[in-house]
């Protein structure tokens, strides 16, 4: 188990290594420069080109990559070339709304998916199955955008419920945090709560024609608790499997869900990043969206073996 | 669908009425011309609009707002959106009103020498900054020496013109020119006439905690989100602050701005033109708002066609203006224009009209074969890639086509812009919209005069470098203005540009808000505005 963790983390530096070449040489290949920008709007030649020199933005581009490495794995990812703000400053400040809001969404997924496809599993064949097998269906073809728009006329706007924009910190009034966490974690995490009860139905209707579970039955137990303590953790191996995947995918959909709920996260920051060609704030941004995913992917690992002992052998 | 446009000087007065899209027509504002001595625009607390009921001081306006500042250290800032929240923050020597002549700032008055070798400035007295430090002339001594000379100044060339800053007195100040400078004035109503602080010169961290003399304090920064301003008591013209605050929100969708204000999160922001018609429906209070920026199709001269006046003049013919406003801008977004200066503003000429290059494709492909171009020519047009701006380039696109101009298309990342065309000069055309510029002399300079950094091809005519010299010239506000007009009217004869539309911005805000005005220059300043109970 500790070896399997090892690896998995030293595999993690030639990932970052690739990850991080990538989007230096994408941002080199994109023309323009940044100095201009900044420079200002009734710059002159002159100016321009000592700001790129204080900047250090002349410099080859491998003697800019071998700096920001160097800094980088001292913890240090440089500065916003805009806002002359510590890129570890930004990113950690809208990391944490970007994760909270992904909880928030995977809560939801999970809430709705699981006792969905639980009863759709037990009740094969019936309305109930066939009505969560439409919502599936539904909730994955449904783009997250046309959903949050929906939320936001029907909840935010002509019922004044909830809040249509915006995002205010726990710290700062736990209760309209979470009022204002619902309908970006509902837009968001609908796909997955609809994968998960398809992932969930099908895989608990395999389960279900086995034989332990069949035995379980014949002897008597209560069909709740087949279901609960017997079938659902083996029915549950493709369930995270497609959930870690999720993940991804949700982080991922912050950038847009962010964007139309006005929520500040790592998601808003990224697209300003990008328009602004800001390349520390991106590196940032993609470093740490990067170690996410990874840390996800363990954790999904870690759960296989929680739940299938066999795979704990090894 | 066509609606009708409030003036500037209507917009000025009217207020809530104005929502209700009633503007009589698009006459031209009545401006005179740049005196020095009326009273500042902003402290409008006589408007009309307060008739709704008295403003209630306790409460705080919450505005959305597209982008937050590049950084908050003035002489450092690199977008003139910055001005927006810099403004509510850092007082300037010179205001601009709301139809974006000079007023008096923190300078009461100013003067230039006879000779026009130097500007004489009076100081507004009694005047101290948010740390406790007090304004006077050594303060704008140090501020300009430090918007010259600060590593990565954003201010610097803009300041050039002035030689020497002399302290007359506590408060007359002196600045010695090295050259004419009539439009010095309004570039002091900038971010290079900005004060901040001197004691703050070296604080580490200006860029996110400012230090002004403006109306408000900034309490709380959350970068690209949200700043909170707390109104500051000791602001010299009280009028100005009608609020305990302003809770300005950073959000870049115009639907989610939209739908901010309908659930009533928000008291006033801007949206696009889509969202227009859906304001109304919800029973928004909505304003139109002319600007000085404007989208064109810019020329690089040392392309050969392009050097040809004959050539611009058919290329200007060829654009039919009212089909874009009315068909991109669904007849609300913009309006059509030929001049580098909006109707209404001191610089536009008001004999030339949009007529001078009326649409009409067939006289325009007879201008291209009398030139020598019967077939005509490809070029490469750069296209920034913002949505509105994808649009309008194939538009142009299509309506060259129509001629017999191909416009290949390069779409280019929005920042990129500047560099690829007017630094690395690729690219024959480009189209993007242009910001206006506090004077107009600015706009001149660099983009029509063969020295001006936005003009990569030096596209010029002697006639165009001899009005915008001219206009340059300290002489009277009246006599100032019909040089500029000149210039306008040569830059529009000789077809430097494409000048397709200038941007009118739709302006959406909540029934109890007062004192909402337009502003020409494009960035709202908040100057009286306040919020009844």
């Amino acid at each position: 188990m500790l070896r399997m963790l090892w690896s998995r983390l030293l595999g993690v530096i030639p990932l970052l290594f690739i990850v991080t070449v990538i989007v230096f040489g994408l941002i080199f290949l994109v023309p323009g420069d940044p100095a201009v920008t900044l420079a200002g709007e009734n710059a002159t030649e002159e100016r321009i080109d000592e700001v790129r020199s204080n900047l250090g933005l002349d410099d080859p581009v491998v003697v800019q990559y071998g700096r920001w490495v160097g800094d980088a794995v001292q913890g240090d990812f440089g500065t916003s070339l805009f806002s002359s703000a510590k890129v570890t400053d930004l990113v950690g400040g809208r990391f944490t709304t970007t994760i909270v809001l992904t909880a928030g969404a995977l809560v939801f997924a999970l809430a709705v998916g699981v006792p969905a496809g639980v009863l759709a599993a037990s009740k094969r064949g019936s309305w109930v199955d066939r009505l969560v097998t439409l919502g599936a269906t539904t909730g994955v073809a449904l783009p997250s955008y046309f959903l949050a728009m929906l939320l936001i006329l029907f909840l935010a706007i002509r019922n004044s419920w909830l809040p249509a924009t915006g995002y205010v910190p726990f710290g700062d009034d736990p209760a309209e945090w979470a009022k204002s966490l619902v309908l970006p974690s509902i837009a968001l995490g609908s796909s997955g709560a609809a994968v998960t009860a398809r992932q969930l139905r099908s895989s608990l209707i395999d389960v279900f024609a086995q034989d332990y579970v069949r035995t379980a039955r014949a002897k008597g137990m209560r069909s709740h608790t087949v279901v609960l303590k017997h079938a659902l953790k083996n029915a549950a191996i493709p369930v995270v499997t497609v959930l870690g995947l999720q993940i991804s995918f949700l982080l991922g959909g912050t950038v847009v869900i962010e964007q139309i709920f006005g929520i500040p996260g790592l998601g808003q920051l990224a697209i300003t990043a990008v328009t602004e060609g800001d390349l520390p704030l991106i590196q940032g941004i993609v470093v740490v969206a990067t170690l996410v995913v990874i840390g996800v992917n363990l954790i999904v690992d870690l759960m296989y073996g929680y739940l299938n002992p066999k795979v704990r052998a090894r | 669908m066509k609606r009708r446009f409030v003036p500037i000087v209507l917009a000025l007065s009217v207020g809530v009425v104005a929502a209700c899209g009633g503007g009589s027509s698009s006459e031209p504002a009545d401006t005179d011309s740049g005196s020095a001595s009326s009273a500042p625009v902003g402290s409008s607390s006589d408007s009309p609009a307060e008739a709704a009921g008295e403003n209630d001081p306790t409460k705080v306006l919450r505005v959305s707002y597209t982008v937050g500042p590049s950084r908050f250290d003035p002489h450092r800032a690199s977008s003139s959106f910055d001005n927006t929240s810099l403004f509510l923050t850092y007082d300037r020597l010179v205001h601009q009103s709301s139809g974006a002549e000079a007023v008096p700032g923190l300078a009461e008055s100013w003067e230039f020498s006879e000779d026009g070798g130097a500007l004489d400035m009076k100081l507004r007295e009694g005047v101290t900054f948010h740390d406790g430090e007090p304004f006077n002339a050594e303060a704008v001594k140090a501020n300009i020496e430090r918007g010259q000379t600060v590593e990565n100044s954003a201010v610097s060339s803009e300041l050039a013109v002035i030689e020497e800053v002399e302290v007359v007195d506590e408060f007359n100040v002196r600045f010695v020119l090295n050259g004419d400078a009539a439009s010095l004035p309004l570039v002091l109503s900038d971010r290079a006439g900005m004060q901040l602080s001197p004691a703050a010169f070296d604080n580490a961290d200006l860029d996110v905690q400012p230090v002004g003399a403006g109306m408000f304090t900034v309490a709380e920064y959350d970068q690209d989100a949200r700043i909170v301003y707390e109104a500051y008591d000791d602001y010299w013209d009280p009028d100005a602050v009608q609020v305990a605050g302003i809770d300005f929100l950073i959000q870049t969708d115009s639907v989610t701005r939209l739908n901010a204000l309908r659930s009533g999160q928000i008291d006033w922001t801007f949206v696009d033109p889509p969202q227009v018609s859906e304001a109304e429906s919800a029973g928004l209070e909505l304003l139109t708002v002319p600007s000085l920026a404007y989208y064109h199709l810019q020329l690089n001269g040392s392309f050969e066609p392009f050097a040809d006046p004959v050539v611009r003049q058919a290329l200007n013919h060829a654009i039919n203006r009212d089909a874009i406003v009315d068909g991109l801008l669904l007849g609300i977004g913009g309006i059509a224009g030929v001049q580098p200066f909006p109707e209404g503003y001191f610089a536009h000429d008001d004999s030339i009209s949009a007529d001078l290059y009326e649409y009409d494709p067939e006289m325009a492909r007879q201008m291209l074969a009398d030139a020598g171009y019967p077939d005509g020519f490809t070029f490469e047009m750069i296209v920034p890639t913002v949505p509105n701006i994808t649009q309008l380039g194939e538009a142009v696109q299509a309506q060259l086509a129509e001629i017999g101009v191909t416009a290949e298309i390069r779409a280019v990342q929005p920042s990129q812009t500047a560099d690829i065309f007017y630094v690395q000069k690729e690219g024959q055309g480009l189209v993007s919209p242009w910001g206006g510029r506090p004077d107009p002399s600015q706009t001149l300079g660099l983009l029509y005069t063969a020295a001006g950094f936005s003009n990569p091809g030096a596209l010029t005519t002697d006639a165009v470098e001899e009005t915008s010299a001219a206009a340059l010239e300290v002489q009277s506000p009246e006599d100032r203005a019909l040089d500029l007009q000149a210039a306008s009217r040569q830059v529009t004869e000789d077809a430097l540009d494409v000048v397709i539309y200038f941007t009118t911005t739709p302006v959406v805000y909540a029934s109890n808000v007062t004192g909402v005005e337009g502003w020409f220059s494009g960035k709202p300043e908040f100057r009286g505005m306040g919020v009844t109970s």
